[in-house]
Formats: structure tokens, sequence, C-alpha cells
């Protein structure tokens, strides 16, 4: 059996994402200035 | 988190929904989802291969959106591997030369470039076909040549994009037993992109379940299976055989000052499959230990039996 490897805390990740959207279309960027919940 | 509907009805396609989650140095996460989940777009939002409508990203504690043009080439060129599902190779240059490509455009030279390239050429067991065109070899041998010139450039964090996908299943296995060979010498922080939830299951520390661009659930593999946060994930989770899945750990007892054990001892990090015969075996409660030897917990074979024929309710246990 392969193990998986072992996480590893650090004093920061290494990736960190904060409420991270993406929206296609040409009018996304005006519309989310008016409907984040 | 942003109302959908109203993206939808402005004639605008949500992505990517709200994502919040850290990975840590050495860690696999692997983002699962089926087709438009927008698993590979937050893959391509991290790096920055699109651009995020909204939100942050740090790498390393660097701001990722704030980057102009310079650092991120110089991100992407220093600390950043990626793999994709088609594989891109060159097709007209030979196995050494895609692998050495990269470096080349880092400013290696040619010696120094082949003799990396030679290396990878090892580590991804590619070795006596150097010089074979991407043509000429099979679909499993044309990803060993994606990771290895991935890997060449020695990135710090490796982005896979449903890399065994165009694999046929007895090749992807391999890929998979392969790729976890690679990581337990290596240790980099993975981002890894699949639609298959065995595959999911198999390599991840972490997995995040997406749909609709909405991580629904992000967790270890045995808390995802053990306690599924929404019927949505439930559904992945209910045709998983534990006992493939879960670690010893999982679901084995405290110690109490009356536990009494025989000789047989199993690790906490053993998959249940691997040892469920054995404790089947013993009469009385068997000693589960850490890497250290350090007895932590307890299992007995009754234990093993609900598991193996269908009482799922162990997720008062579970870590």
């Amino acid at each position: 059996m392969i193990s998986k490897s072992k996480s590893q805390s650090t004093d920061h990740p290494v990736i960190k994402c904060v409420s991270v959207c993406k929206v296609f279309g040409e009018n996304a960027n005006r519309l989310l200035k008016h409907t984040t919940v | 988190m942003i109302d959908a509907k109203i993206f939808q009805e402005a004639g605008c396609v949500v992505g990517v929904n709200n994502a919040s989650f850290e990975v840590q140095k050495g860690e696999m996460l692997v983002v699962m989802g089926l087709s438009g989940s927008g698993k590979s777009t937050l893959l391509r939002c991290i790096s920055r291969l699109a651009n995020t409508t909204a939100g942050e990203i740090y790498i390393d504690g660097e701001d990722l959106l704030k980057m102009n043009s310079k650092q991120l080439i110089e991100l992407r060129r220093t600390k950043m591997g990626m793999v994709f599902q088609n594989f891109a190779l060159l097709p007209h240059k030979t196995v050494l030369e895609n692998i050495a490509f990269p470096l080349q455009v880092k400013g290696f030279s040619t010696d120094d470039s082949i003799k990396r390239a030679v290396e990878m050429v090892e580590l991804v067991g590619l070795n006596g076909r150097e010089n074979y065109f991407p043509r000429e070899l099979s679909g499993g041998q044309q990803q060993r040549v994606g990771i290895a010139r991935s890997l060449a450039v020695e990135p710090d964090i490796w982005f896979l994009d449903e890399p065994f996908s165009a694999l046929d299943p007895l090749i992807r296995k391999e890929m998979q037993d392969e790729f976890l060979r690679l990581q337990s010498v290596l240790n980099k922080t993975i981002l890894f992109v699949t639609h298959d939830f065995s595959e999911a299951l198999r390599l991840a520390d972490r997995i995040a379940i997406m749909k609709d661009g909405v991580i629904e659930q992000l967790d270890t593999p045995a808390n995802i299976v053990l306690k599924p946060a929404t019927e949505y994930v439930r559904k992945f989770t209910k045709e998983v055989p534990r006992e493939k899945v879960l670690k010893i750990e999982s679901v084995m007892d405290p110690i109490t000052h009356t536990s009494d054990f025989g000789p047989l001892k199993v690790s906490k990090n053993a998959i249940i499959e691997t040892v469920a015969e054995a404790i089947l075996t013993e009469q009385g409660n068997v000693a589960v230990v850490d890497e250290k030897e350090a007895l932590v917990g307890s299992i007995h074979a009754s234990k093993i039996i609900q598991i193996l024929f269908g009482n799922t309710n162990l997720s008062g246990q579970n870590k």
C-alpha cells in the first residue's frame, strides 16, 4: 500500500483563497457590485 | 455568496461562487466535481490563467491578484508546475527535449537542461524512451512526460487538471500509484482537479466537492464519507465501500483502563481493508499504534464486521 503524503503546517498557508468568485460575461463586474448577498 | 440566478438572467455564468480555503505546505487538496461544476475554473483562477471577478488569492502570503505581469511570469517559472489532461506536449520535440524545454525558457544552458531532463525521465520511469517523439508513446507515457516536464523546474506548487482522465482505467490506477509515490518523495503542495470521486478518495489529504461553482464540502476523505454535509455529497458517498477508504483511526475506540490487548498491533494509518482479516482472527481488542508505536486506541473485530456488513453509523468516532 502506498501511503498518502502527510500535511505539514507552516506559519502561513501556501495557497489561501478568500471569497473567490469568477463570473463569465460582459456585465459581471457591474452586476457583482449590486448583487452580493 | 452571489446569487447565481440574477447573473444568469443577465446572460452571465457563475463559474466559482465564494470559494474560501487554505492549502498547507505538502498537502494535496483534490477539487472534485462533475463537468461544469467550476473545478477547473477555480484552478485557473488560482494559477491566474483566468482573472477572478472578486475575492483574494494569496500564494505563500503574497497577493496573487496584485502581481504585475513580470512578477506573475516569475512566479509561474519558479513556483508553479502545471499538468493538463491533454498532455500539451510539443509534437516535434522528443521526450528529453519536451522536458528540457521549460528549463531552457528559464535560461538553463542546453547541457544543463538535458542533464536535468535525464534525471526527470528516470524519476517518472521513462528510461529508454528519451529520444521518442510523443506520437510514439502511449497515453500513460505521454502524461509521464507531462509530469516530468512540470517537475523539471522544481515547482513548490503543483496544479494538475484532470491529468489521468484521458487514460484507460488500468493505466489510470498505475499512474495514481506512481503519482502517490512521487508525492511521498517530493512532498509538493498540490491542487488536483478530477471528476472521479474514487480518484479523489485515493489521492487526497482533503477533498473539496464542487457543484454549480460552490464548494459543497471541504474535508478529509474519511469525514466526507462518514459525515457528508449535503445531500449532493451524500449521493457520491453512498456507494463507497468504507473499508477501502477509511483508516483505522477513523473508527478506533479510545483506550480505557480496562482495555486488554492481544499480541496483534495495527497502525492507525492503515486502511481498514488491509488489516481487516488480521483483526477478525483476534478474539479480544487489538491495539492501535501511531508512527512511533505508541498506543493510541483500540479496535475490536465486531467494529470491523459493522463496517464490512453495512452498519455505517460510525460517525461518532471518526476524526
